[in-house]
């Protein structure tokens, strides 16, 4: 039974201080995990961030479970969304279950941490992604790569309905890219919406569905049976680009 | 990390410690038993003397347990007479030395006087020579008459420009700072600095700028006058052993000290300055003041000590005995400076005080 | 040490480390400082004796035993004179430390402190304004005096807000750039009001630098009533203090309005330092340094951070006003400057830990 969720209606928006507009016209199913893929600059940041109404849109509406994103307030929002941003700001004097802990912050709720339950939360995430060992470990000693999984543990301790991810595992090791996003997925819960911009683009089979985006609009929505072809992405990425079956019917992606 | 903050504390406490153990002056032995006497609007009457006319009397008014002198034996102590010779005309050329050991010379008597000092000021308009001063500093109030006066700078400033287009022929500075700077502009500069702890030698300007300006005469009765009533009140309070406490307040309990004019006033009075150990002019602790408990305040302010419940307890505050001076007198080391002594025995011991100071010597007051 | 390193993981440690370590170092904290205060009302220009205090205080609580022996002199000076002047300076402690911590907060900085968006020389020119313009008289307890220099203070913020709304951004970064214009044109007037005015500034001497020396219950009741009601609320919102310490967008992400929640902050704390300053005079480097100590040592949630500075500074402040009562005496040097030299030791020992990569603005 699909469920809508979310509805761009003729959206449009800007990139940061570019001239560029989005324009973006779909509508997502609850329970969807939508892989967003496209070349550098095309607007998947962008997209990303209106979703999560960081950005406000130029033209046109989101609406999300039947209510406009504009009429709904920043603490609202933040009940329904949770948005994980490509390398944003963590002080330094921050230790990391802190910082994981203030993931679980509900606006109107107790405080975080006089909720027992926050605490195992945070725990068992951290274990988790393997960094249990670090949790008192200033952020301004963490490398790249451990900063990305905190932030990323921070971001899923928040459990939302719609989880947005801008690039999750890009610091990461080859063997880890592919484990954390299987790691998001396998979070699955078909009540759960989840976007993930990556450019890895072998994992797309595993999403149900992949966007691509180019020049801040769609180029290609759907199956990643169906759009994940030889002829698909070298448009997408004006480079020559192979979609190869394997034997055991797993496909591959090579880049020439 | 832990090392730092240990030592830190460490800096503090060290610094804490140190100040515990400085030496802190106090009041060793409880202040002069407190004179009896109530406030009242009347002038007090000595029985043996006819009353006044003009004043009324309910009570009679304990006077001070001192002894009062006995009008006969004074001890005569000969004050430093420094208004002997009565100079008729000035001899020109004049040669004044400075405060920094140089020497001035004055061929006549100048005309176009630049005198950046209110003393200065008020000594030149005393001897009738004020239409000669052509600029002064703008803090200058006194008299009148002063308001026209350029003013070329303020307490401590100075403004080249206005001094050079005054085109002056003599320029007095009470202070170093800026005398190379006006000698460099070929003025001639006299640098006297300011008086700060001898009031006798307050005639002596007197005299000196008389010479300068050649009013001698006039300069010989300012001055002798002073010197006079300066001796006559010396004498008096000769014979008193010590008078009630006090504390001197110029504002927000700043107070001079013993090497100041008014400390010496005070001293002159036999007043006893809770204030003595200070030097020059210094802001004193609200609990000293408590401590020293004097028995006299003298303010331009006393709703101060009346209104903050701190000082409630406190001999001048329970007695009401918050003096204000009507005018300023004792700030200027000028001529009027004796009359703010005056004004100070009248408002602290009584206005009787000065005629039997006055009429003890038989000189008459002018 | 495998077994002590796995238990440094387990839950119950982490549990206890955050919170009820916490709240132990803030009881322990408390109680120096409240040892500090017993300290203080021993220490003073004039000397009284150990038994004269106790007595005085004897006799306060039980005032029918009329076997104590001390002076009016000694319990008028206890009681009006030492009690509310230490209260006060616990009191300045604690404004300036929390609003220090919610500045660097707001401005993800460390080196932030409250006088940042100019409320220190807004509280100057207002109080030379008064001076000198409208002839107040300037004796402390003057309420006149002190409105003055409250008004220009939460004036120069009001400033400083009107100002930033002419960058396009409008954020933390044009905050501060205009903080640093009105600062600068603020101290401009105020200097050239003592150049052409030439008040006499000498009963505003130990105010400009900051000192307790004529402070009173009057001065305390004040600082107390305008300054605490803020105190409160910022402690109230401790934690969205330290979400404030994230990028925007991981806050927005949280429900969190920033720009919202900046104003609330700036606003609260600016009337509590301004009504503070107005009554004490600047007092510098404790908003500074309380949140940069306490965060050194117990890190940097600010459910926390708040409180554990707050008694940090009064702590700092506290001692800094003994020593500025007793080093000179009977003298008093205004407690600012000590304030001042402890600046030296303190940023030396910051250069040699080296800290500060990343600071956002």
């Amino acid at each position: 039974m699909e469920n809508i969720i979310l509805k761009l209606n003729k959206t449009r928006a800007k990139f940061k201080d570019s001239g560029f507009h989005l324009e973006i016209n779909t509508n997502i199913n609850e329970g969807e995990t939508i892989l967003l893929i496209g070349p550098n600059g095309s607007g998947k940041s962008t997209f990303l961030k209106t979703i999560s109404g960081y950005i406000s849109l130029t033209q046109g509406e989101i609406i999300l479970k039947n209510k406009n994103i504009e009429s709904l307030s920043v603490a609202d929002l933040s009940k329904l969304i949770s948005y994980m941003p490509q390398a944003p700001y963590i002080p330094d004097y921050f230790d990391v279950f802190e910082f994981v802990l203030s993931g679980c912050y509900s606006p109107g709720k107790k405080s975080a941490d006089t909720i027992d339950e926050n605490f195992e939360i945070t725990h068992k995430m951290l274990n988790s992604l393997k960094m249990k060992h670090k949790w008192s470990s200033k952020i301004g000693t963490l490398s790249g790569g451990e900063k990305q999984l905190v932030l990323l543990a921070h971001s899923l301790v928040q459990n939302s309905s719609i989880q947005l991810f801008d690039e999750p595992s890009s610091s990461l090791d080859p063997y880890n890219q592919s484990e954390i996003i299987k790691f998001i997925l396998n979070k699955n819960n078909k009540k759960q919406t989840k976007i993930i911009s990556s450019h890895d683009l072998n994992l797309s089979w595993k999403f149900n569905r992949v966007i691509m985006l180019k020049n801040g609009s769609i180029f290609k929505d759907g199956n990643p049976e169906f759009i994940m072809t030889t002829k698909h992405l070298s448009d997408l990425f004006e480079k020559n680009i192979e979609v190869v079956k394997l034997k055991n019917n797993k496909n591959i992606v090579l880049y020439n | 990390m832990k090392k730092v903050i240990k030592l830190n504390l460490l800096f503090l406490l060290t610094l804490l410690v140190l100040s515990c153990t400085s030496n802190t002056q106090e009041v060793t032995k409880s202040p002069v038993p407190p004179v009896p006497y109530s406030h009242t609007d009347k002038a007090p009457v000595n029985p043996s003397l006819p009353l006044a006319s003009q004043t009324q009397v309910n009570q009679t008014q304990k006077l001070p347990k001192q002894p009062l002198a006995p009008v006969r034996s004074v001890t005569k102590v000969k004050p430093k007479n420094v208004v002997s010779v009565q100079i008729k005309e000035t001899k020109y050329p004049l040669t004044i030395l400075r405060t920094d050991n140089k020497e001035v010379q004055i061929n006549e008597a100048p005309s176009k006087i630049i005198a950046f000092d209110s003393a200065a000021v008020e000594m030149l308009y005393s001897i009738g020579a004020g239409d000669k001063i052509i600029g002064t500093h703008s803090f200058v109030n006194y008299p009148n008459d002063t308001e026209n006066i350029t003013k070329v700078g303020d307490a401590f400033n100075i403004n080249m420009e206005t001094i050079l287009t005054l085109d002056s022929d003599l320029f007095y500075i009470f202070f170093e700072r800026y005398v190379s700077e006006l000698e460099s502009n070929n003025l001639k500069v006299i640098y006297e600095k300011s008086l700060n702890d001898n009031i006798e030698n307050i005639p002596e300007r007197i005299l000196m700028w008389g010479k300068i300006v050649n009013k001698n005469n006039e300069a010989y009765e300012i001055a002798s006058t002073f010197e006079k009533k300066y001796s006559n009140i010396k004498s008096f309070f000769t014979n008193y052993n010590e008078g009630p406490s006090i504390f001197y307040d110029t504002g927000s309990l700043w107070t001079p000290g013993h090497d100041t004019l008014v400390g010496n006033t005070l001293d002159l009075l036999k007043l006893q300055n809770v204030a003595k150990d200070v030097s020059g002019y210094e802001q004193f602790s609200k609990e000293v003041l408590i401590k020293k408990d004097p028995q006299i305040i003298i303010t331009a302010n006393p709703d101060f000590f009346y209104k903050n419940k701190e000082f409630q307890n406190m001999t001048a505050v329970k007695n009401k005995r918050i003096l204000t001076t009507k005018s300023d007198s004792l700030s200027i080391a000028g001529p009027r400076f004796i009359d703010g002594i005056e004004e100070l025995i009248q408002i602290i011991y009584s206005p009787r005080f000065i005629k039997y100071i006055h009429d003890n010597k038989g000189a008459k007051e002018n | 040490m495998t077994t002590k390193a796995l238990k440094k993981t387990d839950l119950e440690f982490i549990i206890y480390n955050k919170t009820t370590k916490n709240k132990l170092s803030i009881v322990w904290l408390s109680v120096a400082l409240c040892f500090l205060f017993l300290l203080s009302l021993f220490i003073g220009s004039s000397q009284i004796s150990f038994n004269e205090i106790i007595n005085s205080i004897t006799a306060f609580i039980v005032p029918w035993d009329t076997n104590l022996t001390y002076s009016d002199s000694s319990y008028t000076i206890l009681f009006y004179l030492r009690i509310p002047r230490s209260l006060l300076v616990i009191l300045t402690g604690i404004i300036l430390s929390a609003s220090g911590t919610g500045f660097q907060a707001i401005f993800k900085n460390p080196l932030a402190d409250p006088y940042l968006l100019g409320v220190g020389t807004g509280a100057g020119l207002g109080a030379i304004l008064g001076l000198t313009i409208f002839n107040i008289n300037f004796i402390f307890a003057n309420l006149n005096a002190a409105v003055f220099a409250f008004v220009g203070g939460v004036f120069a913020v009001f400033s400083t807000f009107v100002l930033s709304n002419y960058s396009k951004t409008n954020n933390q970064l044009s905050l501060i750039l205009a903080g640093v214009a009105v600062t600068s044109l603020f101290g401009a007037l105020t200097t050239l009001l003592l150049i052409t005015q030439d008040p006499d500034i000498k009963p505003m001497l130990s105010w400009l630098l900051g000192g307790f020396s004529l402070s009173s219950w009057e001065n305390f009741n004040i600082v107390f009533i305008f300054g605490f009601p803020s105190l409160i609320i910022i402690f109230l919102m401790s934690e969205k203090i330290n979400l404030l310490n994230l990028d925007s967008e991981l806050i927005s992400n949280l429900g969190i309005n920033e720009g919202h929640s900046i104003k609330i902050l700036i606003m609260l704390s600016t009337l509590a330092t301004s009504v503070a300053v107005s009554q004490t005079g600047i007092i510098g480097f404790i908003g500074l340094v309380a949140p940069h100590i306490s965060r050194m040592k117990w890190g940097s949630n600010a459910k926390y951070l708040l409180p554990q500075s707050s008694l940090i500074g009064a702590i700092i402040l506290l001692s800094s006003d003994m020593i500025a009562k007793t080093i000179m005496s009977p003298i008093e040097i205004p407690v600012g400057l000590i304030t001042a030299f402890l600046g030296f030791p303190f940023f030396v020992s910051l250069l040699r830990k080296e800290s500060g990569k990343n600071w956002k603005i």
